[in-house]
């Protein structure tokens, strides 16, 4: 389980890179890491779930035929029919599949981290999150709605965030607003771009994907993309329900796993890559690069760290 | 590309324990959790049902960091338990069911040099290098990966060895010399 095991393999171990892990960050990791070696060593050996049955370590499904010494995979084909969606006869004949203990550990993990972020960042991060619902404030609402701020693409029309005045905001985003920003038009024809494509796959006749999401499914996972200028605030909030959504989503459609397979697969997309342009907008270049494969909650909480690092190293240099 | 490594590296890719170089545990773990939670949410995951903590973990997660935040304020600052993250802690539980294990401590090792070390005693250095250092090693890795991926590991079909020596357990099991799993042979 990697106890003083030594590897040189950069490749493995920047993944993402550990350099620029603040140390609170690291140290809380390294907590998670050894409860994690406890628990799953508890788990295998206190054979729950039947753990022992099953191999340690695996992501597949197995079922009730397995013993220690030889695995029998779950046949999922076979409790599907036709039109892939899941029968409840052919279930019965099968059984149910189980997880290996450590998976279902895993996944326990992950759904607390999920939405104990949630709290934590209401807890502790108040004040960092508050600026991103201020837009509902009534006093916000009013200002919205005079006609004449209705003219933001005009030259010299003043937004209230992220202008030359915003002293609240990240320094680094405040250093950007020297360059001129790219015009929307970019922005809105990608997106739509990717919103058509996207959407042929889906709802395009025979192809395995027309099998998998209604439309309004689609469309709700795949809005963390969304063009969204400024605040990374503004996308923490946006990301975090709907992760859970999106981990939930599946399972309250119709009983079709593709389906639920498709809804993950292009929100997770889509919410990495908003992770990834929360970290590129906060810790220079290399996050963006080494973010590709990041369990999500650890790479936004670490750049809200690293937020508050990089803070520290400007005031400390100037 | 993708077609190439699927055809070439097939078994690997669908056996269970995968090799240092190729695994299918992304793939596998995308499918196992779309065939559970879409299909037999029902039966797998309800309150009653075998894996019923998977989803009132949900429920456990939304009060996890209330402790440590009523504890800070009612104890005081001297206790350090604002410094505790239960989001990260809670999600490193589950950290080493997928992914190469070994080099886990490595990370940490390399981490607290980086960041205990030079921060702490070589903080020019640190502000002027750590990052650049770290996504010039993060790069050069991709390009270097990707060429070995297919010029050796056998993406494009054939794969070459690596010649033995001392550390790598040549073809007699897991290079890490870890045990295999009994039932995948």
């Amino acid at each position: 389980m990697g106890v003083l095991a030594l590897s040189f393999d950069w490749q493995y171990i920047a993944n993402p890179s550990p350099l620029w892990y603040p140390l609170q960050t690291l140290n809380n990791n390294f907590v998670g890491y050894l409860l994690c070696i406890v628990v799953f060593v508890g788990v295998y050996y206190g054979n729950i779930w039947n753990a022992q049955k099953f191999p340690f370590l695996s992501q597949i499904l197995y079922t009730d035929a397995s013993n220690g010494t030889s695995f029998v995979e779950f046949n999922q084909t076979a409790v599907l029919n036709e039109n892939l969606e899941v029968d409840p006869a052919l279930v019965a004949q099968q059984g149910l599949p189980y997880f290996t203990a450590t998976f279902a550990v895993y996944i326990i993990a992950t759904n607390l981290s999920i939405t104990s972020t949630l709290t934590h960042l209401l807890l502790w991060n108040y004040n960092d999150i508050k600026t991103s619902w201020d837009f509902f404030r009534p006093s916000n609402l009013k200002y919205v709605f005079q006609p004449r701020t209705w003219t933001w693409w005009k030259p010299g029309a003043s937004s209230k965030w992220g202008g030359v005045d915003d002293k609240e905001t990240d320094p680094h985003y405040r250093l950007m607003l020297a360059y001129k920003d790219a015009p929307n038009v970019r922005s809105v024809t990608l997106f739509e771009k990717i919103f058509e494509f996207t959407h042929s796959l889906f709802s395009g006749g025979t192809s395995w994907f027309s099998y998998s999401l209604p439309f309004w499914d689609w469309s709700c996972c795949t809005r963390p993309t969304r063009p969204c200028r400024g605040l990374s605030s503004t996308y923490l909030s946006f990301i975090f329900p709907m992760m859970l959504i999106i981990s939930l989503g599946g399972a309250f459609s119709s009983p079709v796993p593709s389906q639920a397979s498709a809804f993950s697969f292009s929100a997770l997309n889509s919410a990495s890559q908003g992770s990834i342009t929360i970290c590129s907008q906060s810790s220079k270049c290399s996050a963006a690069i080494s973010t590709l494969e990041n369990p999500w909650p650890i790479c936004i909480l670490s750049s809200l760290d690293t937020i508050a690092s990089f803070k520290d190293s400007c005031s400390s240099k100037t | 590309m993708m077609a190439s490594i699927t055809t070439n590296q097939r078994d690997i890719l669908l056996s269970i324990e995968g090799t240092n170089i190729w695994s299918g545990q992304g793939v596998q773990t995308f499918n196992s959790q779309a065939i559970a939670w879409g299909g037999l949410a029902k039966s797998l995951f309800s309150v009653g049902q075998r894996y019923e903590w998977l989803t009132l973990s949900f429920v456990i997660g939304f009060i996890l960091p209330v402790p440590f935040w009523i504890g800070h304020k009612v104890l005081g600052p001297k206790w350090r338990l604002d410094y505790w993250n239960t989001p990260i802690i809670a999600n490193f539980i589950g950290l080493l069911n997928v992914g190469i294990n070994s080099v886990t401590m490595a990370w940490f090792i390399g981490g607290w040099f980086s960041q205990y070390y030079l921060r702490r005693y070589r903080p020019n250095w640190f502000i002027k290098y750590n990052y650049i250092l770290s996504a010039a090693m993060d790069g050069g890795t991709q390009v270097i990966v990707f060429i070995l991926s297919f010029a050796v590991f056998g993406g494009a079909g054939k794969s070459v060895d690596f010649p033995p020596y001392w550390g790598n357990n040549y073809q007699s099991g897991n290079y890490d010399y870890c045990m295999v799993s009994p039932g995948d042979d």
